[in-house]
């Protein structure tokens, strides 16, 4: 057993280690500027102009270091491209290595061409600026060769792909370590760290989740035994029908059509109150959301019918099929009722195929609570997900994400080990799937 | 082919003429609601689409608006009050929203957009679900032998095109990247199959730690994770996007479904006649898994409809100026006292989505029986 638990967990690592590394070089393709972000987050002015104040925060962000432990490129490359702060000088260099030169006259060639544009800034030349500025549109063929570093400058026509190790100095290693002591960065929206602002979010989305997850259960086991105890009664092919149809329902609809009709005096149905949660200053967010609960009963509900309507099927197929089985034949001619044989032996059966399917179901209900949060304006994930997006608040959104992946990866594994206890027949081995 | 015939005669009525209205309207959109005229006469001879001032007379659609055609009088009426219409003709018949655009007709129009992802989903997951779903369930981890030497040999170039692909530009790119997948065919061809000492190739591990990975991230975080990646707005990166997500699962069940196959005993004595792989899998493996690949068409083409129509609920990734079920239903939320906004495109969305989820439940619950 513990064998295969650390097999299990074992697994899990280099998926949890692919998944950060992706989200990692997604942080680094999206399209905004982090030196950009934050320099306009702390309020400065005209933050392009001012080089040194831009160079500063590319230092202070670690955007000077390579991005990863090792780099393979072409055996002409300048070892670290990143060290140059101006994103199109950078991309000169990067237009300059693909011609073919040398690492070190790259280097010194984009430093006096630095040196030359500085010098028609001062002399306010727009011609020349202009002509500059052209060369960084970068679907031109750009000649450099007028510059004193390139003009004799060896070009190479063969390139051989060339590791340079770049040892623990590199972005990824740094972002990661920072990540492992709990620190996310900021938020860019309102300076907050991020990793608070995700603590407070998820709380309120997993307490939501977990009412939810708990209700739809035993509201479903229950319903599930009702439909299955006599599959071909009246009541019970009612309430399946009922059921069917609930299952189809997208969820954003029904939240849609509760709100509209229900929370409203439009419609004579002002039940419920109106969406949106009272904020109550200085208390902590386990006591909002106990303080909110009436606000809650409807979301709940909603999401709540959506997974009943799935379970419930589900439990209903896995009782019946092991009704039809032979232990359960056994069981009545031993002169058990038909009540007496559910409840000592088949239901027991019919909930072990459940676990993996909760598990499963665990993971997507975060999808449906997104939608639910937008809805009925409640500050979980999903809601703060979508407002960091709008806002290109990335520090806040890769916390999301990594936290996320981490839960799923999780109740998966969990639902392997339950699923090995209550399932003698399962033979625990790694290759489970 | 004769399975398929099959499974249309078996599906219900209902399935049927549900299946055969949403084409129609879907294919059809233009023709439906469009405030042009279809065909009419103007001052140049014969013309077709052509707008209102310039004709002279000609045929009108069934409903004379255009999805983002706004008629500035009738705004945010229901279908049940009074409106202000010349004849029963411009009547709106769901209502309009608060700028005035008719309801039905971006019901009509929303539907052929809900056509084309679905559409297009299906195919594209099916396509590589299939791919993947053969590699990893019927060649598996050891259907497919090779030299060890070969192997690493393999390995090494896949290492070298790749970087080369990387730092080269336009087609010889392309074609480096393409290059190792090919060499990968060439000598798992060229090598005796029956030998001993060779090893498998291992797709089943390869394909089910991609799998793993995809499925980690919940579905909707990841879909907007990306969109937001993506620049700008547009249904091609939606339908990439969903397809993304949605290929693991086809994989699965195909996975699933062939291994299931390939122990029956008509493959085992189609192998002892020394029959090859890829004839034994389109011949006999692939017609027996005709049943499940329909239930995963039905369902993929609800799961697409279902994520497309929440994207655009929630204005992501969708452009803004297209009218869809989901942006429809977006406009209830803010529009409390306009019921018929509420109901009609969601009713849509549940009316496709129920249709194509009864239509897999029925095929799925025909193979159970048999």
């Amino acid at each position: 057993m513990l064998r295969y638990l650390l097999n299990r967990i074992l697994i899990a690592v280099p998926t949890l280690v692919i998944i950060s590394v992706v989200i990692f070089y997604m942080s680094k393709i999206i399209p905004q500027d982090p030196v950009l972000a934050l320099l306009n987050y702390r309020g400065v002015d005209n933050a392009i102009k001012n080089d040194a104040q831009y160079e500063r925060i590319y230092k202070e962000l670690n955007l000077n270091k390579p991005s990863f432990y090792f780099s393979v490129l072409p055996n002409n490359y300048p070892k670290n491209l990143n060290k140059i702060v101006d994103s199109n000088l950078r991309g000169l260099a990067k237009t300059l290595a693909n011609q073919g030169f040398d690492g070190r006259d790259v280097l010194n060639a984009i430093d006096e061409f630095d040196k030359l544009k500085q010098k028609f800034e001062e002399e306010k030349n727009t011609q020349q600026l202009i002509e500059i500025n052209k060369l960084f549109l970068k679907d031109e063929i750009i000649d450099l060769t007028f510059l004193p570093s390139l003009r004799n400058a060896k070009r190479i026509k063969f390139y051989y792909p060339k590791i340079f190790w770049h040892g623990g100095e590199n972005q990824y290693h740094l972002w990661l370590s920072n990540i492992l002591d709990g620190s996310f960065g900021i938020s860019i929206a309102d300076g907050k760290k991020a990793l608070d602002k995700v603590k407070k979010a998820m709380t309120w989305t997993l307490s939501f989740t977990l009412l939810e997850f708990f209700l739809s259960l035993f509201l479903s086991v229950l319903i599930g035994v009702f439909l299955a105890y006599n599959p071909n009664g009246k009541s019970q092919i009612i309430v399946n029908q009922i059921l069917y149809l609930l299952y189809s329902i997208p969820i954003f609809w029904m939240a849609t059509m509760l709100v509209v009709y229900f929370t409203t005096d439009d419609y004579g149905l002002n039940i419920f109150p109106s969406v949106g949660i009272d904020i109550y200053p200085g208390k902590s967010t386990i006591e909002q959301i106990a303080l909110n609960y009436k606000k809650l009963i409807l979301p709940i509900l909603c999401i709540a019918l959506h997974s009943l309507a799935y379970i419930t099927r589900f439990v209903r197929r896995s009782l019946m099929d092991e009704m039809q089985k032979d232990y359960a034949s056994l069981a009545y001619s031993k002169g058990l009722t038909k009540k007496e044989v559910i409840r000592k032996h088949a239901l027991k059966n019919s909930l072990i195929p459940l676990i993996t399917t909760l598990a499963k179901s665990f993971a997507a209900a975060f999808g449906g609570v997104l939608v639910i949060e937008i809805v009925f304006n409640i500050p979980g994930v999903g809601r703060l997900l979508v407002n960091s997006i709008d806002y290109g608040d990335w520090n806040v959104i890769f916390c999301i994400t990594l936290i996320l992946s981490f839960i799923t990866i999780i109740s998966f594994i969990i639902a392997d080990i339950l699923y090995s206890i209550v399932s003698p027949k399962v033979q625990l081995n790694s290759n489970m799937k | 082919m004769m399975n398929l015939k099959k499974y249309i005669i078996n599906l219900k009525r209902h399935h049927k003429i549900g299946l055969i209205v949403f084409c129609t309207i879907a294919l059809l959109h233009k023709f439906i609601a469009n405030e042009k005229y279809i065909v009419a006469g103007t001052e140049n001879g014969i013309a077709f689409f052509v707008e209102g001032e310039k004709a002279n007379k000609g045929i009108k659609t069934l409903i004379p608006y255009s999805p983002n055609s706004i008629d500035k009088k009738n705004r945010k009426v229901g279908p049940l009050s009074k409106q202000d219409v010349p004849s029963l003709y411009y009547r709106h018949w769901l209502g309009t929203d608060s700028v005035g655009r008719d309801v039905l007709a971006g019901i009509i129009h929303g539907s052929f957009i809900a056509f084309k992802v679905g559409v297009v989903t299906v195919l594209f997951s099916l396509i590589i679900g299939l791919l993947f779903g053969y590699l990893s369930g019927y060649l598996g981890d050891s259907g497919a032998r090779i030299k060890k030497s070969t192997f690493w040999l393999w390995v090494l170039s896949v290492l070298l095109f790749w970087f080369y692909g990387l730092y080269s530009h336009g087609i010889v790119s392309y074609i480096c990247f393409a290059i190792p997948f090919l060499l990968l065919a060439f000598f798992i061809y060229k090598t005796p199959q029956h030998k001993k000492g060779n090893m498998g190739f291992p797709f089943d591990v390869i394909v089910f730690r991609i799998i793993e990975i995809i499925n980690a991230i919940p579905g909707l975080f990841i879909l907007l994770l990306i969109l937001a990646l993506f620049r700008e707005r547009s249904f091609t990166n939606v339908i990439v996007v969903i397809v993304f997500l949605r290929w693991p699962a086809v994989a699965r069940h195909l996975r699933a479904e062939i291994l299931k196959i390939k122990e029956e005993d008509y493959v085992k004595a189609a192998k002892s006649i020394n029959l090859s792989d890829s004839k034994i899998f389109l011949h006999h493996v692939l017609p027996q898994a005709i049943s499940p690949i329909i239930i995963i068409c039905a369902f993929s083409f609800s799961t697409a409809v279902l994520t497309e129509s929440t994207l655009s609920f929630l204005g992501i990734g969708v452009p803004l100026d297209q009218v869809t079920w989901g942006s429809l239903l977006k406009e209830a939320r803010y529009d409390f006292d306009s019921w018929w906004l509420a109901l009609f495109p969601g009713l849509a969305i549940y009316a496709l989505i129920f249709l194509f989820n009864s239509i897999g439940d029925r095929i799925n619950n025909q193979l159970r029986k048999v």
